[in-house]
């Protein structure tokens, strides 16, 4: 930092002072709130629009149709709650859902925690930084499809790589399709490779925000390495956090092209996750195509899925961080 | 993410902002200390993260048989174009190629602007509702895409979308996720510059042209990026939205569709085109990062 | 919905021989259906030129079978002009989603192709154009018997059986040798007994590495229901004749179950060759996995592919083991027409055209796939390669007895195979038999009775 910047009023006073400055008076509050609702609308209505013809109301049809015995040919009765019944009497659903969770644990945090460090660790000066985050990156780039076909291919237990490569240093082969656990580990470690670009691309893009004077008084102050990001970077990325929270997990939840690609949910059900237990009996074309079933499996996911994001949404005080 | 900071010392200064140019000894001293642990740990990691690449790399220039090869082979015994070669040749690859392109750019053209729009509503307008309305807007990436198809294809024909890529554009627009990302970023830009506006006499819609939007790109970089890539690479939708007219096919249905379909263990086919398909990405990605460069939200507030 | 697609593969198989010809036609029933609601059988069978223009879809298989469809599309608008088809190539995968969306949009083509499991779930909604008025009854009876039934639902024609596949055995010739396995059947009353059978698979064992296996079979994905082969080789079946109760449990049912088994645990099958993976039983050959496995007539193309094809060398073909008869799965696909299409004369003229003898000769030579005429059935094609191996893929087609072509066939097959699937794999994992068939006999039962 310059000796010029040093110089310059703390960051802490001058926003005090700015913000008791711009109080507005009360009357002119409730003119900014009504130019705010319009404007807001303003600003809203497009996206709005389109999210509620294209996405919500076939959400709201979804609902329905999960009411409902439903053909793929359209042929359709009224079952109640017929189909939720079947679901959480289904053994193999509550087996999906455990796998699911297993999933998630194993690839949400761990994920987010390789982001972070490798964010962190490509954002100051580093000869070949670009090509360090391309090759980073590059995981995400590749289609959802093409990595499943190169994760079965890699994890194929007689000729894929991974083994060979295991074999000449001793390891004898491993059973990564026909083993649960080690099917389930070869879907969490493909996951992880592809997914931690994302997690990543938004910590460096949150990172550049993140001035360095202010890290820079923290070590004036005597902070360490450590506690400087402990207790200055990592809190300023808190909406950086939140939405990768958020979006990993509804990501985990719903898994299913790589899962698909690379065990079809086997061996027996030890990798079905959610969607791929719907897949079976609903999406899947040549399977029986109980589409009311499936938009009930569906409607489950977003409950859940729902109910634990308010919760996030409302304990975390980092979403909102503004210092 | 906090541009709180950078906002605060350019809320104080109305002259630019000199770059930081000097540094301090004893910092001097600690980059150096560490740049050789951090370019020891960068290598490492990146060629972790590189090696299946580096895999499907070789898949593409391999022959059939020197897939199946026994032993460990890290280069491909007898190199070959024709994985890349033959499907091209054989397939109206370019015509998807101009469909995919097509697709992407319209997508994330539209997708970008009203993302922007509504995130930053979220984020620095006030109204009624706002939080229960922007909850109810993010579920709707909570259920599968799939429990939602086929009422969203009906809607699709309904509204006269069928057999024109605006049948894909369209829904593929309708997402939260740019909103999202777009909101966590706006919120970190201090009232004070917007009020500074306000106090001059722009509107909502000029403060937001000629304030914020200057400022976040690092948010339109990893926006227009993620929105591309995502599109580039959708198959879901775009086979459900296309498949009427297989002259409308994208990258990724013709992919699965002819390529899979003709050569369903020809790992080497799969591979090439698929790598063939990151190019335009990638290159984009390497375009952008100059937006991530450590500094630049700083040096580019005017 | 970013799903890797299960190919067709997964559903093609079974064919019928020249052998099994005099035999069906004795107890098949004839081909003059039953007074159906679409008007009286032929009464409409002298179709003139047609005029007009119809959309055809089907699936880009392989390159034989695109050859083949232009090829009648070329003769038939040569032969009417003034009629247009057009050619609608789909992926394979969301095929029949499309269809299903389509239908009940309105947007469907006239014409597609389906393969003979799926058929019925087209028929049983009513969907489909009722083609018994078109054809007259010596045409009708032009086609193998068994297989003419395969496009019937309630007695009514409701499309036309236009080729037909099956399962049978390709080897490793040398491997062969090395394990001392001197005779390989080449006529089907020489194929091996399930005895004769596992004695190959125990000699091939003891030569082959630990990182090999004897051979492969192709029940993966959606093929689950070629299991059954094993079961009515048994000599039992999965419904009572009258396709209304489960047929299992039986003595048939264990025995099979026991047999198929006991490839795991004998590891004369590689541990992922189960029902629930990525490597299908074409795949473990052609990366030499395995010197033996159970393919489709329809992958002979892939392994004889002079570029990409098998690599180990030389490969010939022998039947499917039997033990109180032979049996394979029924494969193949039939082409339908929408009933609702605008203009069905010209959809039911065309559909006649693609199974007359000569597109229905060329379509198969070109494909290599198995034809539903007898005339062809009785006659020799000119396969466009490895015309050795389709000769006992033809004799094997024979085996396909009339409960095959009927359990394969009923409208709720879909739901009864992912039954298959989640037990077989259960079973492949070390469920119990016993387990393993009572749970298929429930999941059949409710099909059946939904």
């Amino acid at each position: 930092m310059t000796k010029t910047e040093a110089d310059r009023a703390s960051p802490v006073t001058t926003r005090v002072s700015a913000r008791s400055a711009s109080a507005p008076a009360s009357g002119s509050r409730g003119v900014l709130r009504r130019v705010n609702a319009s404007a807001a609308g303003m600003f809203l209505l497009p996206n709005i629009v389109m999210i509620a013809v294209f996405t919500l109301l076939p959400l709201v049809f979804a609902f329905v149709i999960s009411f409902q015995n439903l053909d793929s040919l359209g042929e359709w009765t009224w079952v109640g709650f017929g189909n939720y019944v079947k679901l959480v009497t289904d053994p193999v659903f509550w087996q999906s859902m455990t796998n699911t969770g297993i999933f998630t644990l194993f690839t949400v945090p761990v994920g987010m925690i390789l982001g972070l460090g490798i964010a962190v660790l490509l954002n100051g000066v580093l000869p070949g930084r670009t090509l360090f985050r391309s090759i980073i990156f590059l995981p995400l780039v590749v289609s959802g499809v093409a990595t499943g076909v190169l994760g079965a291919w890699m994890f194929d237990q007689s000729n894929g790589f991974i083994n060979r490569i295991l074999g000449s240093v001793g390891i004898g082969p491993t059973a990564w399709q026909s083993d649960g656990f080690w099917a389930m580990a070869s879907i969490i470690l493909v996951t992880l490779w592809q997914r931690v670009g994302f997690d990543m691309l938004i910590y460096l893009a949150g990172l550049q925000g993140v001035d360095p004077s202010v890290q820079e008084a923290a070590t004036v102050d005597g902070a360490t390495g450590w506690q400087r990001f402990r207790l200055v970077t990592f809190p300023l990325l808190g909406p950086s956090t939140f939405f990768l929270l958020i979006m990993n997990m509804i990501y985990s939840f719903q898994v299913f092209d790589t899962v698909w690609a690379m065990t079809r949910g086997g061996p027996g059900f030890s990798t079905t996750t959610v969607v791929s237990y719907a897949y079976r009996t609903s999406f899947d074309e040549h399977g029986p195509q109980l589409l009311g079933y499936g938009a009930a499996v569906g409607v489950a996911i977003y409950l859940i899925t729902l109910a634990i994001t308010a919760i996030q949404w409302r304990f975390s005080s980092s979403r909102d961080q503004t210092d | 993410m906090s541009l709180t900071s950078a906002f605060e010392v350019s809320a104080i200064e109305t002259t630019k902002v000199s770059k930081v140019t000097e540094v301090t000894g004893p910092r001097r001293k600690s980059h150096g200390k560490f740049l050789g642990l951090r370019l020891a740990a960068a290598i490492i990691i990146s060629l972790v993260m590189f090696f299946p690449l580096y895999w499907m790399i070789t898949t593409a220039f391999s022959t059939r048989a020197d897939l199946y090869a026994p032993g460990l082979h890290l280069w491909p015994e007898h190199f070959t174009l024709s994985n890349f070669i033959d499907p091209i040749v054989r397939f109206p690859v370019l015509k998807w190629f101009q469909n995919s392109l097509a697709i992407a750019t319209l997508t994330t053209v539209i997708t970008v602007i009203c993302n922007l729009l509504a995130g930053y509503a979220f984020a620095k307008l006030k109204f009624r509702g706002k939080n229960p309305l922007f909850l109810v807007l993010l579920s709707t990436m909570m259920i599968p895409a799939q429990a939602i198809m086929v009422p969203q294809f009906k809607l699709s024909i309904a509204l006269g979308l069928y057999g024109n890529i605006w049948s894909v554009i369209l829904p593929e627009s309708a997402v939260i996720f740019g909103v999202f990302l777009a909101r966590q970023f706006f919120i970190a830009i201090p009232e004070e510059l917007l009020e500074a506006a306000r106090v001059d006499g722009a509107g909502h819609l000029r403060t937001f042209v000629s304030v914020v939007l200057p400022l976040c790109k690092p948010l339109l970089a990893v926006l227009t990026l993620l929105t591309f890539m995502g599109e580039w690479n959708a198959f879901g939708w775009p086979l459900v939205a296309l498949s009427g007219d297989p002259a409308l096919f994208t990258l990724p249905i013709g992919i699965v569709g002819d390529l899979q379909g003709q050569y369903t263990s020809n790992y080497g086919r799969i591979m090439a085109i698929s790598l063939l398909m990151t190019l335009p990405v990638v290159i984009l990605f390497i375009a952008f990062q100059k937006y991530f460069v450590e500094g630049l939200a700083r040096s580019g507030i005017k | 919905m970013d799903n890797l697609n299960l190919t067709r593969r997964g559903l093609l198989a079974g064919s019928i021989g020249a052998a099994s010809l005099l035999a069906l036609a004795a107890c098949a029933p004839t081909a003059s259906p039953a007074a159906s609601s679409g008007g009286v059988a032929g009464s409409k069978s002298k179709i003139g030129a047609v005029k007009g223009t119809l959309t055809f879809a089907f699936w880009g298989g392989s390159d034989g079978e695109t050859a083949g469809f232009a090829y009648a599309k070329k003769k038939f608008e040569a032969a009417n002009p003034g009629a247009t088809i057009t050619l609608k190539i789909l992926p394979y995968d969301g095929f029949f989603q499309g269809i299903d969306r389509g239908i009940t949009s309105g947007t469907a083509p006239d014409i597609f192709r389906v393969d003979y499991t799926t058929i019925g779930k087209y028929s049983a909604k009513g969907v489909l154009l009722d083609v018994s008025p078109y054809f007259s009854a010596a045409e009708s009876a032009a086609f193998l018997p068994a297989l003419w039934e395969a496009v019937k639902y309630k007695g009514i024609a409701y499309g036309v059986p236009h080729q037909t596949d099956t399962t049978a055995i390709v080897f490793n010739k040398a491997a062969f040798a090395t394990a001392g396995i001197t005779s390989v059947p080449d006529k089907l009353s020489d194929a091996w007994s399930w005895d004769e059978f596992s004695k190959v698979a125990t000699k091939l064992r003891k030569t082959l590495p630990d990182s090999k296996y004897p051979f492969a079979y192709d029940w993966t994905a959606a093929g689950a229901y070629r299991w059954s082969s094993f079961l009515y080789q048994a000599g039992g079946s999965l419904f009572t004749a009258d396709l209304k109760k489960a047929a299992i449990p039986s003595a048939a049912a264990t025995k099979a179950m026991d047999f198929t088994k006991s490839f795991f645990d004998k590891k004369w099958v590689p541990a992922n060759n189960t029902i629930k993976t990525t490597i299908y039983s074409d795949n473990f050959f052609l990366n030499q996995t395995v010197p033996m496995t159970f393919i489709g007539d329809f992958l002979i193309p892939e392994l004889a592919d002079p570029k990409d094809g098998y690599k180990g060398g030389d490969w010939g073909t022998t039947f499917m083991p039997r033990d109180k008869s032979a049996a394979s799965d029924l494969g193949g696909n039939a082409i339908v027409a929408r009933k609702d299409t605008k203009n069905p004369e010209l959809a039911a003229a065309f559909l006649k055209f693609l199974v007359s003898e000569d597109s229905m000769k060329y379509f198969c030579e070109q494909a290599i796939e198995l034809p539903t005429l007898k005339s062809l059935a009785n006659s020799k094609l000119d396969y466009v390669s490895r015309p050795d191996a389709m000769k006992i893929f033809t004799e094997q087609a024979a085996t396909i007895s009339t409960t095959v072509v009927k359990e394969s066939t009923v409208a709720s097959f879909a739901t009864i195979n992912t039954v298959l699937q989640d037990q077989l794999e259960l079973a492949f994992h070390g469920q119990s038999s016993s387990a393993t068939i009572s749970a298929i006999a429930g999941g059949i039962t409710s099909a059946l009775a939904s």
